[in-house]
């Protein structure tokens, strides 16, 4: 994992190299033991992974390149995954690296941008917030719901030496802060950034001679694409059908989770995901919210290195980023934002609206 | 107002200054929508017919857009739903300090952009029927 921030002075290549890098080193292996290696990036080019290979050593290892929007990092995990479980090889990297703003070499065409502008298509966060005052319609939740996941994220933030903002915010600067889109403050958005992160897959057997670190397993990984849905808004359902796969293959649900990692964009994101997820009922998210079970010592602690809000997301190793913490916390060593005795982790994750991944590991 | 409409293909404009939208209509499935794609995005159906949309809608959302820091660059933004089932995402014309409610009807009417250029083009927006708050 490198750490995600804005750097002036670092290429995309840099932070992929570092995020290997420091995976290699968390596994005692080196990169010419690699066999098969996964990118995932976002819209900063082709072969990504290649450039990145090429100041690592060229040791003949295959690299594939995937773009997936913010899930390009858990495209890469899934692929490596599935090449070891498969026994298509024994060692896999899955890397990803993004630099979000600046960098992106891949603009849109005029005609596509004139299509975007006339449909008020141009603004991520517009497009939350439009759910949100749709929920706030809907249900009667309060900003305040929204504020208090924001606190929440940065209060992970703060304990993540990974993460963009390490900085705890109070309710009141979080529902002071400027407005992005009604009634998502940027507290409650995600920043751009950039940075990179890396996971290892190997076989059981290979990860108990490495013997570094108690071992986590992955139950199961499941991706699954957009699904037709009446109405503007069709990631809670396709989150829906993606985790009932996951639990279905996993033989575990919601209630058996001791953390989540998911996709937040914004506040409301994380607040629609807990229903979509089966944490709660349809409409009971703002309670667990204001009840405290999705934050540090409750029940079912969601985003516990501060989500994309407060850790980042450079779109390409956000997956990447996810996974990380995910074993960190099932390893015990999470430090100060630690889940005691974690033994299941859930991570969801999404790629631009048209694809949803689900990944439970175990300790 | 300019009527040099971005996309024209999307737009029919009506005599009493609204517009309708030039969606499709699913032969296999009924189900409607814009803008207009190759195949059903429900039932995968290539039976596809042109379906005029609009001008009468209900607003199912609304916010606004404030990502810039000019004010004068802040706008509404909206999702309507036709009586027909497609919803539909555009700009809603009104102060962003005072948004229509939810549940609002509303109208299709052509809405002018401006780009920071001081180019500016024309694509439809959402806005308030009064007769029907009246």
């Amino acid at each position: 994992m490198a750490r995600f921030g804005r750097y002036d002075d670092k290429t995309y290549i840099d932070h992929g190299v570092e995020a290997v890098q420091a995976a290699l080193v968390d596994a005692g292996l080196a990169w010419p033991e690699i066999q098969k290696a996964y990118c995932g990036a976002c819209g900063i080019g082709g072969f990504v992974g290649n450039q990145i290979g090429q100041e690592l050593g060229l040791t003949g290892v295959a690299i594939v390149n995937v773009d997936n929007a913010s899930a390009s990092g858990s495209s890469a995990f899934r692929q490596a995954y599935h090449a070891v479980a498969e026994e298509r090889c024994d060692i896999a990297m899955a890397m990803g690296t993004g630099q979000i703003g600046r960098q992106m070499t891949t603009p849109l065409s005029k005609g596509a941008m004139t299509k975007m502008q006339a449909g008020a298509q141009t603004n991520a966060m517009t497009i939350f917030a439009l759910v949100a005052q749709r929920r706030m319609h809907k249900y009667g939740t309060r900003p305040e719901v929204f504020g208090r996941i924001a606190v929440k994220s940065h209060w992970f933030g703060a304990r993540n030496p990974y993460a963009q903002f390490q900085k705890e915010a109070t309710l009141e600067e979080v529902m002071a802060g400027r407005m992005i889109a009604d009634p998502l403050t940027l507290y409650m958005c995600c920043p751009s950034g950039d940075g990179g992160a890396a996971a290892i897959v190997t076989t059981p057997a290979i990860a108990k001679r490495l013997g570094r670190h108690p071992l986590v397993r992955v139950k199961t990984s499941v991706m699954k694409g957009e699904v037709w849905a009446d109405g503007p808004w069709t990631m809670d359902l396709l989150t829906q059908l993606t985790a009932k796969e996951a639990y279905e293959k996993a033989g575990c649900g919601p209630e058996d989770f001791d953390l989540v990692q998911l996709h937040d964009a914004t506040a409301n994101e994380e607040l629609e995901y807990y229903e979509a997820l089966g944490l709660c009922k349809p409409g009971e998210a703002d309670k667990l919210v204001m009840d405290g079970d999705v934050g540090p010592g409750g029940r079912i602690p969601v985003n516990t290195d501060g989500g994309l809000i407060s850790r980042g997301h450079p779109l390409g190793p956000t997956g990447l980023a996810q996974t990380w913490e995910t074993v960190l916390q099932l390893r015990g060593e999470a430090g100060a934002r630690q889940v005691p005795n974690a033994k299941l982790g859930a991570i969801q994750m999404i790629g631009a609206g048209a694809v949803c991944f689900m990944t439970i590991l175990e300790r | 107002m300019s009527q040099n409409f971005m996309v024209p293909a999307w737009i029919h404009p009506l005599d009493d200054g609204r517009l309708r939208l030039i969606g499709q209509r699913c032969r296999g499935c009924g189900t409607h929508a814009f803008p207009r794609t190759t195949a059903c995005k429900k039932c995968s159906s290539a039976d596809l017919e042109q379906a005029m949309l609009g001008p009468n809608a209900t607003l199912y959302s609304v916010t606004a857009d404030r990502t810039s820091t000019s004010a004068a660059n802040h706008k509404l933004v909206g999702q309507a739903q036709f009586p027909d089932g497609a919803y539909v995402q555009g700009y809603v014309a009104g102060d962003v300090n005072y948004p229509p409610r939810i549940g609002a009807p509303v109208e299709l009417i052509p809405y002018e952009l401006r780009f920071p250029d001081g180019q500016t083009g024309t694509t439809y927006g959402f806005r308030v029927r009064e007769k029907a708050n009246a």
